[in-house]
């Protein structure tokens, strides 16, 4: 489904943030990348979806050259992912409904298709009941619930994840977790940036390490296991069930 | 992307910013008040014009002492003219007789004793162009016997003039001031489209096309435009309206004798269509910049 063939990506010029990447990575998998700060995980996402496009190489996407895609292609592309941001990028002059309603609207679908779709979303994202409250009212966990309710609203083929969990406590991080594992196992494609290693080690799926653009290490870590170089820290008390 | 959500948005948009919703429509209301008075000017002048045309008379008075045959031979001289329709023939008995209806002029003629009014051809003009008033008026001067043409000319002139002047200053500002509202509605709504850059690149995220990220900001120009022109053609007809009553109440002066043509709901569908179409055009400048930039940064 997505193929990466020597991606190298230079901001300003000079600064490099992914360098001769090669990657690919099947339909319905679930992906991790992983790695310091700067590593190039968010530029990777950033490629996939469109907002950057790569210094070298090419990005294929269903054999569609991302790098080579007319701008007017890039809306129709984009409606076939769900994307969900570490800062949630909600609009909080609208409702829960309104703000994951929103990703229907621009498919220019019927009201009342939009509707059932958005409440089944928002039941789905254990957010039933809050469709008519301000997201200012959420906890930080329910509203990141409210961005990824408007990543799979739509029933994406593809779902580009970068740090959903950064900002949020361990619970409400699995939580996060389960509802794009589940997005998953009904076919669609993940691919998650996270630094939560204990995630990680809880969902034992396919990781990528990346390093100063580059691919580290590319396999599944064992399930359970931590990495001993990073610190400790509690698994979430909640059950994997995928 | 359904007409009603983007009338809600537009609506929801222009509230939000409120008072730059007031600045433009200010504006666009400020050019659109001197293309209702332009146009009233046009049309109103186009009148006089006509009525100036078709009650254009000359009065060709014949050299005192003229006798009844060279009367008759400038009345024939004068039929021959290129450019008139008719001639009349007041002789300066009958001059004498239609002053004397009133008794203090009788009073005065029979004073002077001698009969003091010449001959008068009165001169129908063939056409109703008040420009052909001149030219007629030099072809009359030039025959024999005649020893003056008055054909008003020079206020028919003046009060053309005078009306060209206001029409032309009137214009100008016309232009000068939908200049202004094009930019200042450019510049409202760039603004509101700056402000609401989270919103747009959440559009953008979730596959917003082009069309539907400018669509609301659009319509919010056009629906900017035709506010602003339907607010101009009421303050048209109501400053109209009440320069008619003061006018009518202190000076029994009736307006519609000078103005006959006031604001109708032509004008008024005029004025909402071009202000309407200003507005869609300073939004279209001012999301395009806007617009202009989320490409350049996709393109990197």
């Amino acid at each position: 489904m997505i193929e990466l063939q020597g991606v190298s990506k230079a901001y300003a010029g000079d600064i490099w943030a992914l360098r001769q990447v090669d990657l690919t990575v099947a339909r319905g998998e679930f992906v991790i990348l992983t790695g310091p700060s700067g590593a190039g995980k968010s530029t990777l996402l950033r490629l996939l979806n469109l907002s950057a496009r790569p210094s070298a190489g090419r990005v294929l996407l269903e054999g569609t050259d991302l790098s080579r895609l007319p701008g007017a292609e890039v809306p129709q592309l984009r409606r076939r992912m769900g994307v969900v941001h570490q800062d949630f990028r909600l609009l909080y002059d609208r409702t829960v409904f309104e703000n994951v309603a929103f990703a229907m609207r621009v498919l220019g679908l019927p009201e009342a298709e939009i509707k059932r779709e958005t409440l089944a979303a928002l039941e789905r994202c254990g957010l039933q009941g809050k469709g008519g409250l301000n997201p200012h009212k959420l906890s930080g966990g329910e509203q990141q619930r409210v961005a990824v309710a408007r990543a799979l609203v739509h029933d994406p083929g593809l779902i580009l994840a970068d740090e959903p969990t950064g900002n949020l406590d361990a619970d409400n991080g699995w939580e996060v977790f389960k509802l794009l594992l589940a997005a998953n196992l009904r076919g669609a494609t993940v691919l998650v940036a996270t630094h939560n290693q204990n995630a990680i080690h809880a969902l034992a799926k396919r990781t990528l390490r990346l390093r100063d653009g580059r691919i580290e290490s590319d396999g599944v870590p064992p399930l359970g296991g931590m990495d001993e170089t990073l610190p400790p820290g509690p698994l979430p008390a909640v059950e994997v069930r995928p | 992307m359904t007409l009603r959500y983007l009338l809600h948005e537009a609506l929801r948009q222009a509230w939000r910013q409120r008072l730059l919703t007031l600045v433009a429509v200010s504006a666009l209301g400020l050019a659109a008040l001197f293309a209702g008075a332009w146009a009233l000017l046009w049309r109103n002048a186009q009148h006089w014009e006509a009525s100036l045309g078709q009650a254009s008379q000359l009065a060709v008075y014949l050299r005192p002492g003229a006798n009844g045959a060279a009367q008759a031979s400038a009345l024939a001289a004068a039929q021959a003219v290129s450019g008139v329709a008719g001639v009349e023939l007041v002789s300066p008995e009958q001059a004498r007789q239609s002053m004397s209806a009133d008794p203090q002029v009788k009073e005065a003629l029979d004073l002077l004793g001698d009969n003091p009014f010449p001959a008068v051809l009165k001169v129908r003009l063939g056409s109703d162009a008040p420009a052909d008033l001149a030219a007629v008026s030099q072809r009359l001067k030039a025959l024999d016997g005649v020893e003056e043409v008055d054909a008003g000319q020079g206020a028919v002139e003046s009060l053309l003039k005078a009306s060209g002047a206001l029409r032309t200053t009137l214009l100008g500002l016309l232009a000068l001031f939908s200049a202004a509202a094009l930019l200042i509605v450019a510049a409202v709504l760039r603004l509101a489209a700056w402000s609401r850059r989270q919103e747009l690149g959440i559009m953008r995220l979730v596959g917003a096309s082009h069309a539907f990220i400018r669509a609301p900001f659009l319509l919010e120009g056009l629906l900017q435009g035709l506010l602003a022109g339907a607010l101009a053609a009421g303050l048209l007809a109501f400053t109209l309206a009440w320069l008619s009553a003061r006018l009518a109440a202190d000076l029994q002066v009736d307006l519609a004798a000078f103005l006959p043509q006031g604001v109708d709901g032509v004008l008024a569908l005029q004025l909402c269509g071009a202000c309407g179409l200003l507005g869609l055009l300073g939004a279209s400048l001012g999301i395009a910049t806007v617009t202009l930039a989320y490409e350049d940064e996709e393109a990197h």
